[in-house]
């Protein structure tokens, strides 16, 4: 066949015909019965090619029953259990596609889910940098003009334990390995039209999103970041209503920060001509340690942008079966695209490139593969990525209390057997 | 569930750790030799003191408390659902003590030795001292 036969339904329908005529009369002679045979080998074949190695066992859910805190089910073949935080086991994603889905998506609450009426709920904008004080019913949110964006939402403290590993020394906060990430698309109205509704003022300069949670959890961003065409007040999550669990009605989507950024269950949002502070960014999400030094308002350096980090879709410590297999991951970047994944087998020494496969999303993330003969014994895997704007993943980086940005290599402890 | 149940090595007048209230009232009554409740009658000034605090969403109970001078040991136990710590400021906002984590469930110590004077309690996770988890201290 032509190309063109392949992409063109009839002229496909055409060619296909004409081919089946003429193999029927090569097969003039062979019975019909062995001519099914011949099919039923081809397909028995497609059939046997679909052996997944790892997958997790999909039909067994867990009886796990959800918790006063939260109000999705976690069960612990999917989750890490943290309390109030729920890591995503990276290897649920082995058998998945680009987008984690919601019942996997990772949990991080300072407290616990609120249960919110979105009848009664509203989100009231106001401050020195808005014109009038305004304040929007959900109906009012879902009738504007909405976006839809596939973008990572990722703790802060993702790797947080990996310090631990490096230094001896273990940071503060929960003790994540690298699954508190997940990508999801997200839609909702650009955060600049409830901004210019309330009569935004040239002269703003902060924004400040405030959470209804127990804690009204708030974090400010520079009108620049929230004015972007991808920051967004998001009210559905790959395709469905969004979860209480990740901000029901309406959180914030502020692309490649860090995840307390997102802020969930938003009530009130400031916007205020001075700097705005918050314990968000004064005390925590913030670097404190010997190698950061506090600033005027802050405890160290305010946390923005995430870095650069990878993971590989296997259980953690856990074991594969020996034989030829697609070793695979994922890796992503708060800066934009990634540019180049390189995989070390043999615990640092030599490194080979990974493929990457479509969609590369900027501030989402790549997957990745390559080819390898598993052969039984213990491994440690690493893999290293950078991203398009030249961060690649150091070897360390240096100790900070609250134990944010881990973006180093991490070594991931595997058994082929 | 990962998490460790007991997260702080024990260091001198760093946070101990009990796996249980049961195991921190025994080894409390054994090494102290007294366990305060709040606003209880001082005992002599040269004896170490242990003061118990619960912590949970989001208070402090007991709210305001007081101890004699000298060594205060505070044994404070996570009642909560979700992470807290624990900080003893005095009235210049000058910290004395601090537990930096304790898990739900954990119960941690730490013990500071006090002046007589007025000394502030708190939770220094964001947000927490703002929704209700603060309270006084009052040694006499």
């Amino acid at each position: 066949m032509h190309d063109g036969e392949l992409v063109n339904e009839q002229a496909y329908e055409e060619a296909r015909r004409d081919e089946w005529i003429w193999r029927r009369a090569r097969t003039l002679g062979l019975s019909r019965r062995r001519f099914l045979a011949l099919l039923a080998a081809g397909a028995g074949a497609a059939v046997a090619n679909v052996a997944p190695v790892g997958r997790l066992a999909q039909h067994r859910r867990a009886q796990a029953a959800p918790t006063d805190l939260l109000v999705k089910p976690t069960p612990a073949e999917y989750f890490y259990d943290f309390g109030s935080n729920k890591e995503m086991r990276w290897e649920v994603m082995a058998t998945r596609g680009y987008l984690v889905p919601n019942e996997l998506f990772f949990v991080r609450d300072h407290t616990r889910t609120p249960r919110l009426d979105a009848a009664t709920w509203r989100l009231r904008v106001e401050g020195s940098g808005v014109a009038q004080e305004r304040e929007f019913t959900y109906d009012e949110i879902l009738g504007m003009p909405s976006v839809s964006v596939v973008r990572f939402v990722e703790c802060a403290g993702n790797g947080r334990s990996f310090f631990e590993t490096l230094y001896g020394k273990r940071a503060q906060g929960g003790q994540w390995h690298l699954g508190a990430i997940g990508v999801a698309e997200w839609t909702g109205v650009p955060l600049r039209e409830v901004l210019m509704r309330a009569g935004l003022k040239r002269t703003a300069r902060d924004v400040m999103p405030e959470g209804v949670d127990d804690l009204k959890v708030r974090r400010p961003m520079p009108i620049g970041k929230a004015l972007a065409d991808d920051t967004l007040l998001v009210y559905a999550m790959n395709g469905q209503t969004l979860p209480p669990d990740h901000g029901f009605p309406v959180r914030v989507l502020v692309p490649g920060w860090i995840g307390v950024a997102n802020t969930k269950w938003v009530g009130r949002i400031q916007v205020a001509e001075e700097a705005l502070y918050s314990a968000w960014n004064t005390d925590s999400y913030v670097l404190i340690g010997p190698d950061y030094k506090p600033t005027a308002q802050s405890k160290g350096p305010v946390l923005t942008n995430q870095y650069v980090k990878s993971a590989f879709e296997l259980p953690w410590e856990g074991q594969v079966p020996a034989g030829r297999r697609l070793l695979r991951g994922r890796s992503w970047s708060g800066f934009g695209r990634i540019a180049k994944v390189e995989v070390s087998l043999d615990r640092g020494i030599t490194w080979v490139p990974a493929r990457q496969r479509e969609p590369n999303i900027p501030q989402a993330w790549v997957r990745w593969d390559l080819d390898w003969d598993a052969r039984p014994g213990p491994y440690s895997l690493r893999a290293r990525a950078t991203d398009d704007q030249g961060h690649t993943q150091p070897a360390g980086v240096p100790f900070n209390e609250q134990g944010y940005l881990y973006w180093a290599v991490v070594n991931h402890p595997i058994t082929v057997r | 569930m990962r998490r460790a149940p007991c997260s702080v090595v024990p260091a001198s007048g760093g946070p101990r750790c009990y796996g249980s209230v049961g195991a921190a009232v025994a080894v409390l009554a054994a090494a102290a030799g007294m366990v305060l409740t709040a606003g209880s009658v001082l005992p002599p000034a040269a004896a170490t003191a242990s003061l118990r605090l619960a912590a949970r969403e989001f208070v402090f109970a007991p709210k305001d408390a007081a101890a004699p001078p000298g060594e205060v040991t505070f044994v404070v136990k996570n009642e909560g659902a979700i992470e807290h710590n624990f900080v003893l400021e005095d009235r210049s906002k000058k910290k004395l003590a601090e537990i930096a984590v304790i898990e739900p469930g954990q119960v941690l110590e730490v013990r500071s030795t006090l002046q007589p004077g007025t000394y502030v309690i708190y939770c220094s996770l964001p947000g927490h001292r703002d929704a209700g988890m603060a309270g006084t201290l009052t040694v006499r």
